[in-house]
């Protein structure tokens, strides 16, 4: 082949061999693999929509953008995921603040990184208005289940107390979640403590057959929580958690509806109950408030002083407000 | 040049597009820009709710406040102390807590938060309530029970208090940091619309500057070369609006026109000159034609007037002239016509009786008014001298005509001729009324009598013949000196003529003035040589019997050739050159002769040419070539001895 051949064919291929790069370097960009894993945690969540930001950020790959390869289990209770936290069968729980309570009172040091969503009804007493509850009065003397070390506990004595019912005078009975509804469906119990989304299941059997009682002095928190000395609970790892879960909330703030379908697809993939009105009662936010803080202290003083073992905890040092102050600085409220 | 023609091309045609474009930017940025106005408006009502609920949440906490010191003060004290204060600060509480709009702020969680915050803030009135009713009712176990939940209460719903202050304050500050982005954003939107209106209505002054002004400009300086004569200029076709177009299409379309009927019109002009030429070629020949013959003629009745002759022959000899005479008036009218349309007419300028000349033409007139029957009357005055200084033979040829016709057109009645010279120096007035009672003019023609070839009726001229010239001859004549000539007529009635001719004033020449009749002279121009050139036998002829007087030596020749022979064989004292003659003409003759005697070292001899021309120019032309002097044909002997006797300066002698 001559000089001039040679030339030729360059001329010809030459234009050919740039499209081709630039083809394969934009392929290499848009579509290789993102930044490898940094970070691997068990995240232990329950099967509520209070669990939101957590869901999305897997569901969407916020966790993964930020190079966390998460494994998630769905539990009933928060407080079923607190305990795999505190076995070691998880990193990281999704968990409501009457657990925490309870398991820092048992001798258990746990972190709190940050609220995941806040509601102020989300726990309520259903009476059966069969037995003439209709008002907190009716329930003296009454039969009141409830499932032991969980928020519905607290809520009914604040709610009684806040009616200036005395306690006494109301029979409360210790139950399973799964118990109180077939309970209360039966009539074995005039009423019950519970939260959602088994409110919501009760309430769609028969809606009219039941009276809601709430207490508006109560918020209620889904928190992430860790066991303190988690050698995978490193700040890197928290760092990131925290970008992930901000991206999850903006997606949630501007794509609400998107987001619920999401999680609630999710949720019923899972066979857990999803209704539609949770999303109504739930304020997704993230951050640490004053409120949590002072719930957390209500609690637990509420608990200490039901049981003389319990020694005082001072709820304040649970609260590890460095990460979510990073990302969120205007949410941390608590200081 | 291409170049620049295409750049301009691809400019004219970017222009629309680019517009176009700029446009819609234009109005899409200023969309963004009025978008951004109820964002501005909904943030300024975010910040305006979220500082009211800040305000009112500031009241709440300090109502509370101070609900719980009263409360505590009760507590420590166990005395039912102003309880009417505290149902009015519970009502108080009460009422602002309902006024705080919980469910405004656009924040979902703080507007959760906030409700939240009322209901807890609800429930503790009722506590309170409920503690104040037990003291009263001096139940003070509740009341304790009360006070203690209400301090529980307390606790939740300060830190509610403090997280929701804290989040609309934050969310203020947020509001804050929106509300100046949204300005900035609002501030270059405007920026960028503004520029892009500014590019607009620059590539709108463009378009219109290419579209309108150019096309205008090159039209208007189309019409400036247009009017200075310039027919080639084209305008370049752009990319004007249509009706632009439109008008460059027409105006190039006119000039077109324009250039087409200037070559036809030029062509015409041509033309017209050449027939103009021909015909005063036409008329130069016809003069010459005409008076060759009549020369002959005229010179022939003359000589035999001169002779022995019976009254019968006389009268016919007399007829004979006379016809001749009127013959040649009429070419000397052609002629004179001719060179007033060419402007060849030259005024002479000379001091003559004005006198004088109006009574010898009105002794003339008068012979021929008696002899048609008609009463003739002359009258002159003068305020002083009448001698005058302008063209006397012009003016006679006036007075001759408008008398002339006067007699022709009045067969009973009379004339009247008035001749007044007035006024003074510099300039003197010569006012002349001829009136007579002849047939008249029709008052709807007496605007065309002085047009040429015009007479009042065809009629006329077979009834009176005449060229229908003299008149418009008279007014050509008359508008030469700066007079003016009117006429007032009725038909059947008369007619008046009215000229008016100013003069400088004359200076008397006491020399006689030659005699208008033939004299009968003898000259002493005894054994002179004479060399007569003229390819007309009859008129070498009657040249030889007027200088058979003279005794001279008469030598002939037929043409410019043979006089030149002759010239170089002997010397003469006189040569008489005809101008028009074939072989060899007059005009090279006469150089030839002038070139003749520098070679042949002799004395000037004088030449006079004879031509039937009396244009000015021809007879410039003779003087050119070498000629000393021009006599027209029909040549009169008196004229021929005059113009020898003043040549060689000789008395004049009666016979």
């Amino acid at each position: 082949m001559t000089k001039g051949r040679k030339f030729a064919a360059l001329q010809k291929t030459l234009p050919w061999a740039i499209v081709l790069g630039l083809l394969t370097w934009s392929v290499v960009f848009f579509i290789a693999p993102k930044p490898s894993v940094r970070h691997r945690v068990r995240l232990a969540v329950p099967g509520f929509q209070s669990s939101a930001l957590v869901i999305l950020a897997h569901e969407q790959g916020f966790f993964a953008d930020e190079g966390i390869e998460t494994s998630m289990t769905f539990r009933a209770t928060g407080r079923d995921c607190l305990d795999m936290v505190i076995n070691d069968k998880a990193d990281f729980a999704v968990v409501f603040e009457t657990p925490v309570v309870h398991a820092s009172l048992a001798g258990h040091e746990l972190s709190i990184f940050t609220e995941l969503h806040r509601s102020d009804h989300n726990t309520a007493v259903l009476g059966r208005k069969d037995r003439g509850i209709t008002r907190p009065a009716d329930l003296i003397g009454k039969t009141v289940a409830v499932v032991p070390r969980t928020n519905a506990e607290f809520l009914l004595d604040l709610l009684l107390r806040s009616h200036l019912i005395d306690p006494a005078r109301v029979t409360v009975v210790k139950s399973s979640i799964a118990q109180v509804l077939d309970d209360l469906k039966s009539g074995q119990i005039d009423a019950a403590a519970f939260w959602e989304p088994y409110l919501g299941q009760a309430l769609a059997t028969d809606k009219v057959a039941y009276m809601r009682f709430q207490s508006s002095y109560y918020s209620e928190f889904s928190l992430l929580a860790s066991l303190r000395g988690n050698p995978d609970v490193t700040d890197d790892a928290l760092y990131a958690l925290m970008r992930s879960l901000v991206r999850a909330q903006m997606f949630f703030q501007k794509e609400a509806l998107q987001a619920q379908s999401i999680v609630d697809r999710k949720l019923h993939s899972l066979g857990f109950f999803v209704s539609s009105d949770t999303w109504k009662t739930l304020d997704v936010n993230l951050g640490l408030s004053a409120t949590l803080l002072t719930m957390l202290q209500e609690e637990a003083n509420w608990y200490r002083n039901r049981s003389e073992n319990s020694s005082a905890v001072d709820m304040r040092l649970l609260l590890k407000e460095t990460y979510i102050k990073a990302v969120v600085p205007d949410q941390v409220t608590f200081q | 040049m291409k170049t620049l023609r295409a750049l301009k091309s691809i400019q004219a045609q970017l222009l629309g597009p680019l517009f176009v474009l700029l446009f819609g930017l234009t109005v899409v940025f200023i969309f963004i820009a009025i978008s951004f106005q109820a964002e501005y408006t909904s943030l300024g009502t975010q910040i305006k709710i979220n500082s009211d609920v800040s305000r009112y949440v500031f009241e709440v906490s300090r109502n509370r406040a101070l609900m719980m010191e009263k409360l505590v003060l009760y507590r420590l004290n166990r005395q039912p102390v102003h309880l009417n204060e505290l149902n009015r600060l519970v009502n108080s509480r009460r009422t602002v807590i309902r006024e705080v709009p919980w469910n405004l702020p656009s924040n979902s969680s703080i507007r959760s938060l906030g409700q939240s915050l009322a209901g807890g803030l609800e429930e503790s009135l009722f506590l309170q309530t409920e503690m104040i009713e037990a003291i009263q009712r001096g139940d003070f176990t509740r009341a304790d029970e009360a006070f203690l939940q209400l301090s529980t209460i307390f606790e939740i719903n300060s830190a509610r208090l403090k997280d929701f202050s804290l989040r609309i304050e934050s969310e203020l500050k947020g509001n804050e940091r929106d509300l100046k982005k949204l300005l900035v954003q609002i501030f270059w939107t405007l920026a960028v619309s503004v520029t892009l209106l500014g590019l607009t209505i620059v590539l709108i002054a463009l378009s219109y500057r290419s579209g309108i002004v150019r096309p205008l400009r090159n039209l208007h300086r189309g019409l400036q070369r247009l009017s200075r004569g310039d027919l080639s200029f084209r305008i370049s076709h752009t990319s004007a609006p249509v009706e632009i177009e439109e008008m460059v299409s027409d105006f190039n379309h006119m000039v077109k026109s324009l250039e087409s009927n200037q070559i036809v019109l030029t062509r015409t002009r041509e033309e017209a000159l050449e027939a103009a030429r021909i015909k005063s070629d036409f008329l130069a020949n016809m003069s010459h034609e005409i008076r060759t013959p009549m020369n002959a003629i005229i010179g022939m009745a003359d000589m035999l007037m001169e002779g022995e002759l019976q009254d019968e022959q006389r009268r016919y000899v007399r007829i004979l002239r006379n016809c001749g005479q009127v013959m040649l008036n009429v070419v000397n009218d052609i002629l004179d016509f001719s060179k007033l349309e060419r402007g060849d007419l030259v005024l002479e300028m000379e001091s003559f009786d004005f006198r004088e000349l109006v009574s010898r033409v009105a002794e003339l007139i008068e012979v021929m008014a008696t002899r048609k029957g008609l009463r003739f009357r002359f009258s002159f005055h003068a305020d002083g001298s009448s001698w005058v200084r302008g063209d006397s033979k012009r003016t006679e040829q006036i007075i001759l005509n408008i008398l002339g016709n006067a007699v022709k057109f009045t067969d009973t009645g009379h004339i009247h001729f008035t001749a007044i010279l007035g006024g003074a120096s510099p300039m003197l007035e010569a006012s002349l009324h001829i009136l007579d009672s002849g047939v008249g003019i029709e008052e709807e023609k007496l605007s065309q009598i002085f047009n040429r070839f015009a007479q009042s009726d065809t009629s006329i001229t077979r009834k009176y013949g005449g060229t229908g010239l003299g008149l418009a001859i008279v007014k050509q004549l008359v508008e030469a000196m700066k007079g003016t000539v009117s006429v007032k007529s009725q038909v059947k009635q008369g007619t008046e003529f009215a000229v008016h001719l100013p003069f400088a004033p004359g200076v008397e020449v006491k020399e006689a003035a030659e005699p208008n009749v033939l004299p009968l002279v003898e000259l002493s121009f005894r054994e002179k040589r004479i060399l007569v050139v003229d390819d007309s036998e009859d008129n070498r002829f009657l040249i030889k019997a007027y200088l058979k007087s003279l005794q001279s030596r008469i030598e002939v020749a037929v043409d410019g050739k043979q006089a030149i022979e002759a010239f170089e064989r002997q010397e003469f004292d006189l040569i008489l050159m005809d101008i028009q003659m074939p072989v060899l003409d007059g005009y090279a003759a006469s150089a030839r002769i002038r070139e003749l005697e520098t070679i042949l070292q002799r004395a000037r001899t004088p030449i006079f040419a004879l031509t039937a021309h009396s244009l000015e120019a021809e007879i410039a032309r003779t003087y050119s070539v070498g000629c000393d002097l021009h006599l027209t044909k029909p040549l009169r002997r008196v004229d021929l001895f005059n113009a020898i006797a003043r040549f060689f300066d000789l008395p004049l002698s009666a016979p």
